[in-house]
């Protein structure tokens, strides 16, 4: 090699060297940088500081949406200006666990609405004096929902609290049997008139029938049509009372924070410790197909883990046309009732009753659809409004697989792996909260 | 009036992203951000600038939008019918509830009510408007 040519070589290296030199300075630099700008952001935004999970700013903002800690105040009670009074909710709270609210004297609201079961009652159909169509929904949270039952034929939780307090599978009993229950029972009756005013004397009870109510049985109704139309008017009047006093105390089982909250609190404080302990790595892995590829969010969202909106959840064979039409079938005794929203007896507390005059009617989606439960009440099986699934596994394998019915093709399969079914059944065990209540409103009252 | 209306529509243009699929426009409106927006109808016999009452608009939560009608010549409509339709084309299911127009609150501004949506998601809202026997639609796409 001539020496030229050698010079000319090892300059060329000398200089690829310095370019590579200053090319890793370079690089250090931007990587220096790219740490402080870093700790900057983190210092402004510490839900990006926590590393475990890798959360994108928009998984951390859906994640945040589902927590307790998001959960508004309550909204108000349309038609219940007794909704958050003290007095209202602990009479309701007395008539929530007494029996004598019932024509055999041995069902009360608590009968299915179990405190240690999360206010349901772990059966896959209710029971009370028999068996009822569907399962027994959580009252957890239940306050937040515009919608009540399953299929939402009751607009208030006042006038939810009414039905099953006539109906033959449930308590058994008649308005006019509680009016008489109230206007003789001084513990009922006296706490009953500092709220709504005076209630019939015992001799003027003496004109009402012992028992009677617009439905059940024929004897029923017809002592129900002998009254006046002015004894009836008060009778309902009582009874819409006792709804108000039922909802009283309903409107106070919230739901406390789950682990899920805790996992998430730990990334908005950014406390590693406890994001990395607080979910474990399946239940993190779970909790990212729920926001994400087994889009539980689509129903399960907001801090209640529900839409309380109606879908049809496919529970019927794909090849049929569905028995029970939840929502559709519910929208004509809804817009008649007697006690919703727009009713004569709700006027005198009137308030806002959007959700009713903007009820959605007629569409296909409204057939077998059913409000979505939320997951916060969960307490274990049965699951589904049929209460046809005993684990959650059951269920996760319904929606996996989920077929297209003759009525929808909303419900898509989700295609999971048995991993990652298996990641999401123990997430959704972090999300189940306690009731956030003081013990007292948890027993029956001393 | 026409002037304010004509300046929220400058002022909110650019808070939006447009797609322009074949020849039509479509803007899509991010809740997050969502203020006005302003359409025209499939037949451009009208403009449509929508206001929502809440904002940004929160998922499960009904409120009201306001929504404002301008003719070709930018001249108010008035007195028109208003049908409402919308919903997820994905999950192919409607708008959760009837929203519908209530008042006509100043001429050519209109109060819609009942308006909701139940999931995050693209959602599409129809405003089927009849005016001196002139029926065209616009369309207004929302990304939850």
């Amino acid at each position: 090699m001539s020496e030229s040519l050698f010079q000319s070589v090892f300059f060329r290296n000398v200089r690829a060297q310095q370019s590579l030199i200053a090319g890793i300075v370079l690089v250090v630099l931007c990587l220096c940088l790219s740490t402080m700008l870093r700790a900057d952001t983190a210092a402004d935004n510490t839900l990006a500081s926590v590393q475990l999970e890798h959360w994108s700013d928009g998984e951390l903002k859906l994640l945040q949406s589902l927590s307790i800690d998001n959960l508004p105040s309550l909204p108000a009670s349309a038609g219940n200006r007794f909704a958050d009074d003290d007095r209202a909710a602990v009479l309701g709270h007395r008539i929530f666990f007494d029996t004598a609210f019932s024509s055999t004297g041995t069902i009360a609201c608590a009968t299915c609405h179990q405190p240690e079961h999360n206010f349901s009652d772990g059966l896959a159909k209710g029971k009370a004096i028999g068996e009822t169509d569907r399962r027994t929904m959580s009252l957890l949270g239940v306050a937040y929902s515009p919608w009540f039952f399953w299929d939402g034929r009751s607009d208030s939780l006042w006038a939810q609290a009414l039905e099953p307090l006539e109906k033959s599978t449930e308590h058994g009993g008649t308005r006019v049997q509680y009016l008489h229950l109230l206007a003789s029972d001084e513990r009922l009756r006296k706490p009953y008139e500092t709220l709504f005013g005076k209630l019939p004397t015992l001799e003027e009870l003496q004109r009402f029938p012992a028992t009677a109510g617009p439905l059940g049985n024929e004897a029923r109704v017809t002592a129900w049509h002998s009254m006046t139309p002015q004894d009836r008017a008060l009778a309902n009047h009582v009874f819409a009372n006792i709804g108000r006093l039922l909802e009283a105390y309903q409107r106070r089982l919230l739901p406390g924070p789950s682990k899920l909250d805790h996992y998430i609190r730990a990334l908005e404080s950014g406390d590693t410790e406890i994001a990395a302990t607080a979910l474990t790595t399946d239940q993190r892995a779970g909790l990212r197909l729920f926001i994400g590829k087994a889009r539980c969010m689509h129903c399960h969202n907001g801090p209640l883990l529900t839409n309380n909106d109606f879908h049809n959840t496919g529970l019927f064979p794909p090849d049929t046309l569905p028995v029970d039409r939840g929502r559709i079938e519910a929208i004509k005794p809804l817009l008649a009732s007697e006690f919703n929203c727009l009713s004569v007896i709700a006027v005198s507390d009137r308030g806002d009753c959007e959700e009713l005059e903007f009820v959605k009617t007629h569409g296909l989606e409204l057939v077998a659809a059913f409000r979505t439960p939320s997951l916060r009440g969960m307490h274990q099986g049965p699951f589904m409004h049929t209460g046809g699934f005993s684990t959650m596994a059951q269920v996760l394998q319904h929606y996996n697989k989920a077929q297209a019915t003759l009525i929808s093709d909303d419900l898509v399969p989700l295609n999971l792996s048995e991993t990652e079914l298996k990641q999401l059944e123990v997430f959704l065990e972090s999300v189940i909260s306690a009731p956030a209540v003081s013990a007292q409103w948890l027993q029956p009252p001393k | 009036m026409i002037d304010i209306i004509r300046s929220a529509l400058i002022v909110n243009a650019g808070r939006k992203a447009i797609a322009c699929i074949f020849l039509a426009c479509v803007t899509t409106i991010h809740a997050g951000e969502f203020i006005t927006a302003e359409q025209e109808s499939d037949k451009q016999a009208y403009r449509a600038l929508v206001q929502s009452r809440i904002n940004p608009i929160q998922i499960n939560q009904i409120h009201q939008w306001e929504l404002t009608l301008l003719d070709a010549d930018g001249v108010p409509v008035e007195n028109a019918e208003i049908a409402i339709t919308g919903g997820m084309p994905a999950h192919n299911h409607g708008l959760p509830t009837a929203p519908r127009v209530t008042e006509e609150l100043k001429p050519g501004v209109y109060l819609v009510e009942g308006m909701k949506f139940q999931m995050g998601g693209n959602w599409v809202v129809n405003f089927k408007i009849t005016a001196n026997d002139l029926t065209d639609t616009v369309t207004f796409n929302l990304s939850m």
